[in-house]
């Protein structure tokens, strides 16, 4: 196991892993939720099934990169059969080190002739 | 969704019990949300989606856990390098000693020929007419019609076993094995030269003219060290120029397991070679048939057809009239195919019974070591408590926990594996050299190959779990609180003790019975070796040459003979000369039925009776000697005569017999001037001159056989090869030099072999028994050493369980000499209880051994108690240390550590 106080021992991290550490820096999320907002924010270019997500979410939990949200919400809106997940502070500072290093990776890449995106291209 | 959940269940358990509720519910909104948005479609790829995904996670979780426990067990490993060295090596002497036993149960029986396709060979043979020499019972012309007519076959051959020849090359002789093929030999078993060509169907036709020969690459090796130039080269073999045309691969020694002959020659030549012992004449029935069946042919349908065709060929080639019944008799003949996939052998009949045995001697060697790692668990799962009652307190399954404790064991039985086929590797060539020597050699091919490595592997994953498993079940099922409190020098564990206490009883039972087998065959072996054999011993070189190697006929055989006799009689130092064909606990002999004139034969007096080496003729043994054979060896004559120089082919036939043939035919007669023969006509054509005195024949182990001599200048042309026996002055080794040039100084084509001792000569005949009293001496030894180190284990153990009772004990007033009596008096009796399970195991075991003891009962007492005393001093030895250790104990440092 990395050491806990070195984000950088994490990178890089694996695309599915962080978009699961994104969808929980928004707020505290159950198993589906999370499955759901990667569907979402990557509009459907990752779509991650329940092995892989927990395989991860597993993982995470044993790296201390999330934890188990102690609140639920209210009983009408909730289904006993789920935990809710929350993003640490340890595992914020990996997400925001996987991101800057993505940034870097595309900045550096973008200075490169050849590989300049066209103007007005997204 | 039960679909859904079947598939959780491969997950694995840890993993399960964390997520499966959850992850069932994610799967219900997915289910319920595909059908909103996609119906069935996207109903259809969300299930295909998810079994590929579910197939992902089992393979990724399983391999984390495995990766994880791995590591782990590693990590504990590294911390007790003292244990793990003791584990290793236990286990590596154990699976060392059974991979070796395999790699010889490997060549018998497990590997498969070097040729192609294997499972497509078959061994021909015509059913019925039993015969002592390899026998297809099948004529050339029968061979022919069959090989032309069956539709079932691919291919067709015949050949020779392996016979010795003499080849001169670089004008030295020496006698090498060659073997007799059909041309279409190497087609059939679809295997190609290394080096130049085969033999093929052409060579078939060659009958005199330019004849070749193709050399395994062991003998290319050997002879002419690997030369490539060897192709095209001329020899002479048995006084004919061969070409040698080609060079086998390596590893390929001919379909006959257990022979390894140098030479491949054709059939054509056999005009060549004066082989004597094949049958080999045209009209006789050829030696060996092998065939290869189309592909996807069963034996039975082959069979079927091959019988169809033999009775064809019967019947056209017995055309003259015949009696019916006779003629019935012919026709019922029927084809028999046997598998010829791993080579063909009397061999497997023949070493079951020692190898099964020594099979099972290593297997207790390997329970014994595996005791021994056990109670070493056993004594680490004591001290290892608080660690786990912390896994079992974080919430980890005992299933979990019992896998991370197996997984140690897997690792250190691997450990052990490889140590074992490190140590077997090592020992492979002692035991090809163990095989190789004897008075009957068998040329075995063991090495390490994939066989020897699975079966390594399959013993080390067994081992992990006999002696992984009740230690993993123990340390993991005590309640957590024991288990917390428990630690070492406080006292508990007795379950773990009890465990131990099971253990050394049992490692101490394999041992006395392990040691008691090794001590009857090591009294088998000094009881054969003080044998009386009837003979002379000392002082006598034995020499063998074969004049007909080198193209001698039997004319000129006598002459050649007197001429050897005459120039070894000459040399300095020797005192007498003979010569005799063959006995002398040679381990071989040649029998021939008799027919005492004027007495009508017993019932099944000439029958073939399964002998120890296969069928045999119930008929007497005879040899062919010469007038100074009984005065060289000693052997005194009772009644009548010896033979003079005198009895020669002029002279009218005489014979001397020895005494259980005199008692046999003769009862109390005196059978001195009685005639005999060997057929009823010619029952009157041998006079008995004499009565010698009983030796032993073939083997120390065997009774004395029916057995006649015969003056070899009588009888000339029936033989090949002779030994001549010299008897020197004094301690004469390096008279062979001598010998050697005595013999070239007459021919120096002459191939000189087997040249050895008398002495050495018995005590190769004794070379199996020599050899399984070694080994399971070794191995019992081993099973000793392995038991002790056991047994000091776990009464260190105890005494380091019990230190605080032994303090109080002392604080009481108890002495040093009661501290020493209470830890060795546990210790003898858990010895003495092994000891009564171990005699009623050994007598058990050796039940089976009847037929291997020679001269020892199976229930021997001395053996016995030999063995009993030896187990209960070494066992003693291993509780003085931990005793004395225990009566060292200071009462009020071990109480204030309570």
């Amino acid at each position: 196991m990395a050491h806990k106080q070195d984000p950088e021992a994490f990178l890089p991290l694996t695309p599915a892993l962080f978009h699961v550490l994104v969808a929980l820096a928004a707020g505290d999320k159950h198993g589906y939720a999370i499955l759901r907002d990667v569907e979402q924010r990557t509009e459907g270019r990752v779509l991650l099934s329940t092995g892989t997500l927990y395989g991860i979410i597993k993982r995470l939990l044993a790296d201390d990169l999330i934890a188990e949200a102690r609140t639920r919400p209210a009983a009408s809106m909730d289904d006993q059969r789920r935990r809710y997940y929350r993003l640490t502070a340890f595992g914020r500072d990996v997400a925001l080190a996987e991101t800057a290093r993505l940034e870097q990776a595309s900045a550096m890449a973008r200075a490169t002739r050849g590989l300049r995106l066209a103007r007005g291209k997204a | 969704m039960r679909l859904f959940r079947w598939l959780l269940r491969l997950l694995p358990t840890d993993f399960r019990s964390d997520f499966a509720t959850e992850m069932e519910e994610v799967f219900d909104e997915q289910r319920t949300d595909a059908r909103r948005r996609g119906g069935r479609t996207a109903l259809v790829r969300l299930w295909a989606r998810t079994l590929l995904d579910i197939g992902r996670a089992v393979r990724r979780e399983h391999l984390d856990d495995l990766r994880r426990d791995a590591s782990y067990a590693l990590r504990m490993m590294r911390r007790s390098p003292g244990f793990v060295v003791t584990a290793v090596l236990s286990l590596g002497l154990g699976i060392g000693a059974n991979s070796a036993v395999f790699s010889l149960i490997d060549a018998v029986w497990l590997r498969t020929l070097p040729v192609g396709s294997p499972e497509e060979l078959v061994l021909v043979r015509r059913s019925g007419g039993q015969t002592i020499k390899p026998n297809s019972n099948i004529t050339r012309p029968q061979y022919d019609h069959l090989r032309d007519n069956s539709a079932l076959l691919q291919d067709i051959c015949f050949f020779s076993n392996s016979v010795p020849v003499s080849v001169t090359v670089h004008g030295v002789s020496e006698r090498v094995e060659a073997q007799q093929v059909s041309g279409t030999f190497f087609e059939t078993l679809a295997v190609g030269a290394w080096l130049g060509r085969t033999l093929t169907r052409d060579d078939d036709l060659v009958t005199g003219a330019s004849p070749v020969a193709v050399i395994s690459e062991a003998y290319w090796r050997r002879r002419f060290a690997r030369d490539p130039a060897v192709v095209g080269r001329a020899v002479v073999i048995n006084a004919t120029t061969f070409t040698i045309v080609g060079v086998m691969p390596p590893g390929f020694s001919g379909v006959i397991l257990g022979a390894r002959p140098d030479l491949f020659v054709p059939w054509a030549t056999r005009g060549a070679m004066p082989f004597g012992r094949e049958g080999n004449s045209g009209d006789g029935p050829l030696p060996s048939i092998l065939a290869r069946l189309q592909s996807g042919v069963s034996t039975q349908r082959a069979a079927a057809e091959l019988t169809n065709l033999l009775q064809r060929a019967v019947a056209t080639e017995n055309t003259s009239p015949v009696a019916p019944e006779q003629r019935a008799r012919l026709m019922d003949r029927r084809v028999e195919l046997s598998s010829a996939s791993h080579g063909i052998t009397r061999l497997r009949s023949e070493l079951s019974t020692p190898l099964g045995m020594l099979m099972a001697v290593v297997a207790l060697v390997l329970l014994v070591a595996c005791g021994n790692v056990a109670g070493l668990l056993l004594a680490r799962a004591s001290a290892r408590a608080p660690e786990l009652a912390l896994r079992l307190a974080q919430g980890a399954t005992r299933q979990r926990v019992v896998r991370q404790l197996l997984t140690e064991s897997l690792f250190l039985a691997l450990a052990g594996g490889l140590f074992g086929v490190c140590l077997a590797s090592w020992s492979l060539t002692f035991l090809e050299a163990l095989t190789a020597s004897g008075n009957r050699p068998l040329q075995l091919d063991v090495r390490l190959d994939a066989h020897l490595i699975m079966f390594a592997g399959a013993v080390s994953v067994a081992s992990a779990l006999l002696f992984g498993l009740v230690p993993a079940l123990q340390a993991s099922s005590s309640d957590l609180t024991a288990l917390m409190k428990r630690h070492p020098g406080r006292g508990g564990g007795t379950g773990l003790l009890r465990w131990g206490n099971t253990l050394v009883v049992a490692q101490v039972a394999l041992s006395m019975t392990l040691l008691v087998v090794a001590g009857l065959f090591l009294r088998t072996f000094q009881e054969l070796g003080r044998v009386d054999t009837g003979f002379a011993r000392d002082r006598i070189v034995l020499v063998s040459t074969d004049p007909r190697l080198v193209g001698y006929d039997r004319e000129r055989i006598p002459a050649i003979y007197e001429e050897l006799l005459r120039r070894l009689r000459q040399l300095p130092g020797i005192a007498s000369v003979s010569l005799g064909r063959q006995g002398l606990v040679s381990g071989g002999g040649t029998s021939g039925s008799v027919y005492i004139e004027g007495r009508a034969p017993l019932q099944g007096e000439h029958d073939l009776v399964n002998g120890s080496k296969g069928l045999e003729l119930n008929a007497p043994v005879f040899s062919e000697v010469s007038a100074d054979y009984f005065k060289t060896l000693e052997i005194p004559i009772l009644r009548g005569r010896g033979f003079q120089p005198t009895d020669d082919a002029r002279a009218p036939r005489v014979a001397v017999v020895n005494e259980t043939f005199a008692r046999y035919y003769f009862g109390d007669q005196n059978p001195i001037g009685h005639r005999f023969g060997g057929s009823v006509e010619g029952s009157n054509t041998i006079e008995i001159v004499g009565v010698a005195r009983d030796i032993k024949y073939h083997s120390m182990r065997e009774p004395v056989p029916r057995a006649y001599y015969r003056p070899y200048l009588q009888d000339p042309g029936a033989w090949r090869e002779t030994t001549f026996q010299i008897r020197t002055a004094a301690e004469a080794t390096e008279l062979v030099a001598s010998v050697r040039r005595a013999i070239a100084s007459v021919d120096p084509r002459l191939p000189v072999y087997n040249v050895t001792s008398l002495s050495d000569q018995i005590e190769a005949s004794l070379h199996q028994e020599q050899t399984t009293a070694t080994l399971t001496s070794l191995f019992g030894i081993l099973a000793l050493v392995l038991a002790s180190v056991g047994l000091y284990g776990l009464l260190s153990y105890a005494v380091s369980q019990r230190t605080g009772e032994i303090g109080v004990r002392m604080a009481l007033g108890a002495a040093a000499a009661d501290v020493l009596r209470l830890v060795i008096g546990r210790g003898m009796w858990l010895v003495a209880l092994g000891i009564s399970a171990g005699v009623l195991l050994a007598l058990l075991a050796t039940r089976l051994l009847v037929s291997q003891l020679y001269g020892v009962t199976p229930t021997d007492p001395a053996t016995f108690m030999i063995v009993a005393l030896i187990l209960l001093s070494v066992a003693l030895t291993a509780c003085v240390l931990p005793a004395r250790r225990a009566a060292r104990i200071d009462p009020v440092r071990a109480l204030r550590a309570e």
